[in-house]
C-alpha cells in the first residue's frame, strides 16, 4: 500500500504554484501537517508529499481560491470544522444524505436521537453507501453502527479507513486509524475499504452545497 | 448580562482563574487555573498556571505562563516565558520572550530577543535582534535585521525574505572581531524572493535569489534570477 510520493520541487513545477503559496496554505492548514514527509536524499533533507492526495488538494484549492477566501477553504478541509455541523432528521432526508431505509435501520438501534451531530451523520452516510451497494445486510448494519458510534469520534480527524471484511460468512468491521497496511489471511474477503477523510470531504461538500442553495 | 469583575493584585498575592474583565498584577501575583478575560496587564511579576485567553495581553514586568496563550494583541516589554503555544493576531516583543511551544500570529514584530522552540508562523514577520526558531519559520513576508547575537532558525519558508545587516558602526566590532559577527544560521531557506546578507545556510531554494555580502551558502537552486555578491561564498548553483 506504499503511496507514490512527489518531491516538493516536482510538485511546484507540475502545478505551477510558488513556495510562498505552498507555505501560506500550510499556515492556513489547507494542507495537513502529516502530508509533509521528510526524507534524506543525497542533496540533504527534502520534503515529499503523497502524490495523488496532494495533487487533488492543490487542484481543489486553485479552483476555489478565487471564489472563497483561504479561511473559508480551511474551514472546508479542516476536520475540526465538522463539529459545528448538526442536522435534523428532516434535513438528512431532504438533502439526500440518507434514505428512509437507512434511517429506519438507524432508528432501530437508537430511536431517541432527534438531531444528528456530525459523527452520526457520518455513520449514516457510510451506512447508506454500504446498503445501497448491497454489500451488507441490515443485521450487519447494526454492528457497523455500533462500531462507528463507539469509535468514530476518535478517528475521523486522522487519515483512517474503514474495512468491512467477511470470513466464511462472518462479517467484521475494522476501523484503522492512521494509514497503515493491513494484511488478512487468505480466507478473508475484503468487501469494502472506505477512506474516511475523502468520505468526510464528500459529505461536507454535500452539506455545503445544500447550505448554499438553501440560503 | 452579568457584569464581569476586574481582578487586581497589588502587592503580593494569588487568585483563582475564571472569567474577568480586566486583570492586573502590579506586584507579584499568581493566578491558578485557566483564565479568560478582556485584558491582562502584568507590571511586576506574574505567573499564570493555566491557559490564558484575552483580547489584550501586556507584559511589562516578567511573567511565566505555564500553558497556552490566545489573544488578539500580545505585547511583551519585559521578559516572558510561555511553556505552551502562543496564538495572537498582533504579537509585539520588545523585551525578551521564550516560547517552548509554537507561535501562530498575523503581524509579528520583534525588537528584542525571541526564542521559539516550535514553529513560528505569521503573515508579516519583522525581526530586529536575535531570533531563534527550533522548527519552521514561515510567513508571507519576513524581514530580519541582524543585530546582537547569532540568530538560528532551522527552516524558513516564505513568500519574500530579506535579511539585512545593520550598518550602525560598531566600536566593539572593531576591537573584537567576534562581536562583529552578527549572522543568521539556517538549515534551509525556501521562498519566492530571497535576499540575504551575513547568512549561513545549507540550502537556498527560490525563484529570485540574491546572495549578498557575508553569506556562506552550500547550494542555491533558483528559477528566474540569481545574483551573488563578490564577498559571498556559494558552493554550488543550480538553475531548475
Amino acid at each position: 500500500m506504499e503511496e507514490e510520493l512527489i518531491a516538493k520541487k516536482d510538485l511546484l513545477e507540475m502545478t505551477g504554484i510558488s513556495y510562498g503559496q505552498l507555505y501560506r496554505w500550510k499556515r492556513k492548514q489547507l494542507i495537513p501537517e502529516d502530508w509533509f514527509i521528510r526524507k534524506s536524499t543525497f542533496t540533504g533533507q527534502e520534503t515529499f508529499f503523497p502524490k495523488e492526495k496532494m495533487l487533488k488538494r492543490v487542484q481543489m484549492i486553485s479552483e476555489l481560491k478565487d471564489t472563497l477566501s483561504l479561511d473559508e477553504l480551511a474551514e472546508r478541509v479542516s476536520p475540526q470544522s465538522v463539529n459545528k455541523i448538526v442536522l435534523s432528521e428532516q434535513e438528512l432526508i431532504s438533502r439526500n444524505i440518507v434514505s428512509q431505509t437507512t434511517l429506519r435501520v438507524y432508528r432501530a438501534i437508537d430511536p431517541s436521537l432527534k438531531t444528528f451531530p456530525f459523527d452520526d451523520v457520518l455513520a449514516l452516510f457510510l451506512l447508506e453507501r454500504l446498503l445501497k451497494n448491497g454489500q451488507i445486510t441490515i443485521e450487519e448494519a447494526k454492528e457497523l453502527l455500533n462500531t462507528l458510534k463507539t469509535y468514530s469520534h476518535k478517528v475521523y480527524d486522522k487519515s483512517s479507513s474503514l474495512y468491512f471484511v467477511r470470513k466464511m460468512g462472518v462479517p467484521m468491521f475494522l476501523l484503522v486509524a492512521q494509514e497503515v497496511a493491513v494484511y488478512f489471511d487468505d480466507g478473508v474477503n475484503v468487501i469494502e475499504k472506505i477512506q474516511l477523510p475523502s468520505c468526510i470531504e464528500a459529505l461536507k461538500a454535500t452539506i455545503g452545497e445544500n447550505n448554499q442553495t438553501n440560503s | 448580562m452579568e457584569q464581569k469583575k476586574n481582578l487586581t493584585i497589588s502587592g503580593s498575592g494569588s487568585a483563582p482563574g475564571g472569567s474577568y474583565e480586566d486583570v492586573k498584577i502590579n506586584g507579584s501575583g499568581k493566578i491558578h487555573g485557566d483564565i479568560i478575560c478582556h485584558s491582562i496587564a502584568i507590571n511586576g511579576s506574574g505567573r499564570l498556571s493555566g491557559d490564558a485567553k484575552a483580547t489584550n495581553i501586556m507584559i511589562s514586568g516578567s511573567a511565566v505562563l505555564e500553558k497556552n496563550l490566545i489573544s488578539e494583541a500580545f505585547t511583551v516589554n519585559g521578559a516572558c516565558k510561555v511553556e505552551g503555544n502562543v496564538t495572537g493576531e498582533r504579537i509585539h516583543i520588545s523585551g525578551r520572550a521564550r516560547i517552548l511551544g509554537a507561535v501562530h500570529g498575523e503581524q509579528i514584530r520583534i525588537s528584542g530577543i525571541l526564542t521559539v522552540e516550535g514553529d513560528l508562523e505569521g503573515e508579516d514577520l519583522i525581526a530586529e535582534g536575535p531570533l531563534t526558531v527550533g522548527g519552521l519559520c514561515s510567513a508571507d513576508r519576513i524581514e530580519i535585521t541582524l543585530a546582537g547575537m547569532i540568530s538560528r532558525i532551522k527552516e524558513i519558508g516564505c513568500g519574500t525574505l530579506t535579511v539585512h545587516r545593520r550598518f550602525a558602526p560598531n566600536f566593539f566590532g572593531q576591537l573584537l572581531p567576534s562581536f562583529a559577527r552578527k549572522k543568521l544560521v539556517v538549515d534551509s531557506i525556501e521562498g519566492d524572493e530571497i535576499f540575504l546578507e551575513d547568512t549561513e545556510a545549507k540550502v537556498v531554494r527560490g525563484n529570485r535569489v540574491t546572495i549578498g555580502a557575508g553569506c556562506t551558502i552550500g547550494q542555491v537552486t533558483y528559477k528566474t534570477d540569481y545574483q551573488k555578491d563578490d564577498k559571498a561564498v556559494v558552493q554550488s548553483v543550480i538553475k531548475g
